[in-house]
């Protein structure tokens, strides 16, 4: 039929059987077109169209194009917006193709520098959660709803606290950035949840590529990016409520979005809070005793534009208290190998449903300051400057003795203040962009914890030029940039034993990025990008030296370790056309000094018993894979969509498999829409998905705790209704997640080794949005 | 274009100001409260008034060995923590949550009684009969749901799994019962 669909019965037989013919809508009217932009005639991607007769908007393509089908009569009033230009309206009068060209909005312009410095590139691999699954999951932690796209999975410590892992890596060798400003937390170690509230993002994307070059270091396997909406798109006071209810942990969340204009011309402000608690998760046959949590957040922000200047000032505040599945922690070697070999929890712990949360337990709280001008200083330039402070706190209380139990034994304050600076030029179609981005960070343990710190005290300093420089001619875009870093990283402490340690360390490094992007056709776009980014080591890899309670074990930092440094090659095509698309990306990355911690020989000895020393060492890994993402209409009411993905990683020099790869797994949805014919019964949705992780084979003995759980499938459904009152819409949907109540470990949990996953739950959620 | 480099410069001039009023705090050596380095073991005869007494610190390479002739034996154990301070008094101010259990020997050859609130601090041993070199780990709970563990379960080698919790102490030691 046409070249796309020769590739898809190529690259992924799954959807051959689903792919019959395709003229549904032939007797239809076929309107298509061109949005270019109107200063330099270039194609405009992602502008959004609307058409009398259809709710939905369509979207343009790469090249500026789009098409649909329509059975309303000429003329046919299609009106075109896109952020940064001004809305068109076109009455298209017969079926020749209609040219359509927007202005750029020069008022409105600087409001759509969402993320400063980082421009959107057209070379960029990058996949955004889609809006309804960001609807539908707003009540979850960041790695949660990424789950959503292929190749992220969970890193979960316990049934309550997770980050997503990208292509087989996680913690600090991830960007993750919320409103364009880095979280910082992420060095305290992979028992600790990024602070991100999903309720208060608009739109989050994954950035696959190694792109050091726009993030700073650490975007050695990708990028989070989290935005909020954009200023331009509120012109009124709007709101929405999210009431959330659910079984397994008996749950509740409550959610307020608002956001509004001021008798101020260009001042505009928004606001986010809410609120959730819930006990003690359950397995099909057991209470987890102590996973309660309790989390609140707060988010404000207020926008004010001035001719071509945009001033944005925002505070977020979020906080989590969770409790620590109490049999994790553990003592020696042998009761850790007893407690592997049961598997579970002895049936002595297990004191049923409470959602009183005890030591051990953790309590973050994360409160980001952030102010944000830029200024459009012609047609063609734009200079950008933000700064934020950042304060995380967080305290870890154990079980201890004579009511120490209250005082935390882990008390650490992370200061950040963040300081970018960007310059862009936009030349026909060129792009230039430089930019400065320096840091500074303060660890300190509060004083008084009478229990020796995880890391020490210290200071980081570093500072990052950068310049990239963007092209496209005809149906190639290219991108080539390059980065400069130092960091400067000052620590001090004191041992158990009351022995001084740190130093002063410097790191250089020089970051580059190749990219490119070739719109085959209307359908079909092949992205290919080579990142260089680096890593410096964490204070934990340089300096720890303390016993893990959860995995009894010592482990010893390296201060000689060496900065990492990555080489990420990710190809990536992508085939779309109207509701079905199927995009493929493969990746190889090579690190350079990849540090991990590796079984010594040798074993610590004291009262409480036996303990293996696992030391920080660096070695030469790669990690190659795939991840193969796909839509497919059936009908006009049942859609099928999936995704799969899969990694091999190993350790170069020593000749083994790195520990925590996400096995091999397929996960998809069928799902039934249809609109009702009243406005209680507006849309309905039903949807039926099966999760299946392979058993990870993949591994080391050497290099595992115990051996990678059995192969396991999960069963979810979901229906949701839509409704409307007034112009209001009413949204509720019950979701059952587990359905058959299945026995499973997740072979990335690092509390598998305690206790099974989580059981069924059952959610009833509803949205008003006003 | 001159006003947006002075407001630049400004931010800069801040910027550059809170830079610098941040340091890193001096550190502090934390008084490890929680760990123990000695524990001795105080046997009394109680018609000779004989005493034994073991002590076991953090930093042995290879286990003690505990010799006890046939006799009644009540036993008190002393608890050290790395600044020399003595900690049994946090243990049995917490009784509730924490037990000791001395796996290894039978109760043929040993009749145990706890003396405390079955915590063991204070304990009876009557030494029944004679044996050479039993391998006995002395450990003690901490957190443990002791509803579900009894006196009798002193010497009990499935003694996690029946209470649950976290060994604060779990030493090895070589047991002669000697005639």
């Amino acid at each position: 039929m046409t070249k796309q669909f020769s590739v898809i019965s190529i690259l992924a037989p799954v959807f051959i059987s689903l792919w019959p013919s395709y003229s549904l809508f032939a007797q239809k009217r076929q309107i298509s077109g061109k949005i270019i932009a109107l200063e330099n005639t270039s194609p405009i991607h992602g502008a959004n169209l609307h058409y009398e007769g259809h709710k939905k908007a369509i979207t343009s393509n790469f090249s500026g194009e789009f098409q649909f089908s329509t059975e309303q009569n000429f003329p046919i009033k299609l009106v075109t917006s896109l952020v940064g230009y001004e809305n068109d309206t076109t009455y298209v009068k017969n079926d020749r193709p209609v040219l359509i060209r927007l202005k750029k909005d020069v008022k409105r312009l600087a409001e759509t520098q969402v993320y400063g410095y980082q421009v959107a590139a057209k070379t960029q691999i990058a996949q955004q959660v889609n809006a309804t699954a960001l609807t539908e999951n707003r009540n979850r932690s960041l790695a949660e709803v990424l789950k959503n796209i292929s190749g992220v999975h969970l890193l979960q410590t316990g049934s309550t606290i997770n980050k997503p892992i990208i292509n087989g890596l996680y913690g600090n060798r991830l960007a993750i950035l919320n409103d364009g400003m880095k979280l910082e937390s992420q060095q305290w170690g992979n028992d600790h949840a990024p602070e991100i509230d999903v309720y208060a993002a608009n739109a989050i994307t994954v950035v696959k590529g190694a792109e050091s070059l726009r993030y700073g270091g650490e975007a050695l396997g990708g990028a989070i990016l989290l935005s909020t909406k954009p200023w331009n798109k509120i012109d009124s006071l709007r709101g929405q409520v999210s009431l959330n209810g659910f079984t397994n942990g008996r749950g509740m969340q409550s959610a307020l979005n608002l956001e509004g204009i001021t008798p101020i011309a260009g001042l505009k402000w928004s606001f986010n809070g809410n609120y959730s608690k819930s006990g003690n998760r359950k397995t099909p046959d057991y209470y987890l005793n102590n996973t309660g949590q309790r989390i609140y957040n707060l988010n404000a922000a207020v926008n004010y534009q001035y001719k071509d200047a945009n001033f944005e000032a925002s505070y977020k505040q979020y906080h989590n208290e969770a409790g620590i599945l109490s049999s994790t922690h553990i003592g020696d070697i042998t009761s850790f190998q007893e407690r592997l070999a049961y598997g579970r929890p002895y049936p002595s712990e297990l004191f049923g449903f409470s959602y009183q949360i005890d030591a051990p337990r953790q309590e973050v709280k994360h409160e980001v300051f952030q102010f944000a001008y830029s200024q459009r200083l012609s047609d063609a330039k734009t200079l950008s400057i933000k700064y934020a402070y950042q304060n995380n706190h967080r305290q870890e209380y154990d079980k201890r003795r004579a009511g120490r139990s209250a005082i935390p034994s882990m008390d650490m304050v992370l200061r950040t203040h963040a300081l970018d600076a960007s310059y862009t030029i936009e030349g026909l179609n060129q792009k230039f962009i430089t930019g400065l981005q320096g840091q500074t960070q303060v660890n300190n343990n509060i004083a008084g914890t009478f229990n020796t710190p995880l890391i020490p005290n210290y200071n980081a300093f570093n500072i990052g030029a950068y310049g990239i420089y963007q092209w496209q001619k005809d149906r190639l875009a290219y991108e080539l940039g390059a980065r400069y870093d130092f960091k400067n990283f000052d620590a001090a402490g004191y041992d158990f034993y009351g022995k001084a340690y740190g130093g002063d360390n410097q790191f250089h490094n020089l970051s580059t990025n190749l990219g490119l992007s070739y719109t085959v056709d209307n359908h079909m776009t092949l992205k290919s990008n080579l990142g260089l980014a680096w890593r410096a080591p964490s204070a934990q890899e340089l300096y720890s030296q303390n016993v893990h309670q959860s995995t009894a074990r010592y482990e010893r930092g390296d201060a000689a370790l060496k900065a990492e440094k990555g080489l990420k090659w990710i190809t990536s095509l992508n085939i779309h056309e109207q509701k079905n698309f199927l995009n493929i990306d493969i990746y190889a990355n090579y690190i350079n000094n990849y540090i991990y911690v590796k079984p010594t020989e040798e074993y610590v000895q004291n009262l409480s018993g036996t303990f293996p020393i696992w030391q920080y060492s660096q070695n030469n890994a790669l990690l190659a894979g795939i991840d193969v993402q796909g839509k497919y209409a059936i009908s006009e009411h049942l859609d099928y969509s999936a995704n799969t993905s899969f990694i091999y990683a190993r350790n170069l020099d020593d000749k083994n498999y790195l520990p925590l790869i996400p096995p091999l797994s397929y996960t998809h949805e069928i799902a039934f829409t249809t609109k009702g014919k009243t406005n209680w019964m507006h849309d309905v949705k039903f949807a039926l998905g099966q999760e299946i992780y392979a058993k990870q084979f993949l591994t080391t003995a050497s290099m595992e705790m115990s051996p990678a759980p059995s192969a396991y499938q999960l069963i979810n459904g979901s229906i949701s209704l839509g409704s409307l009152i007034g112009n209001n819409k009413l949204q509720t949907r019950l979701l059952v997640e587990n359905i058959f109540n299945s026995t499973y470990k997740s072979y990335t949990d690092l509390f598998r080794y305690y206790s099974h996953g989580v059981g069924r739950n059952i959610q009833l959620t509803i949205n008003y949005t006003f | 274009m001159k006003k947006i480099i002075n407001s630049s410069k400004l931010v800069l001039i801040a910027a550059v100001l809170l830079f610098n009023s941040c340091k890193k705090d001096d550190p502090v050596h934390e008084h490890d409260n929680e760990e123990m380095k000695t524990m001795t073991l105080s046997f009394t005869e109680k018609t000779t008034n004989a005493k034994v007494e073991v002590i076991i610190d953090a930093t042995d390479t290879k286990p003690q060995s505990l010799n006890l002739k046939k006799g009644n034996y009540d036993l008190d154990i002393k608890l050290k923590d790395f600044d020399g301070h003595e900690v049994q008094q946090e243990i049995s101010d917490d009784a509730d949550e924490h037990q000791f259990f001395f796996v290894g020997p039978t109760k043929e050859q040993i009749t145990f009684t706890y003396l405390d609130q079955q915590v063991g601090l204070k304990s009876n041993w009557k030494v029944l009969d004679k044996a050479s070199a039993i391998p006995m780990k002395i450990v003690l709970m901490h957190g443990l749901n002791k509803t579900k563990v009894t006196a009798a379960d002193w010497n009990n080698s499935s003694y996690q799994s029946i209470g649950g919790g976290t060994p604060d102490i779990s030493v090895n030691v070589t047991l002669n019962l000697i005639d």
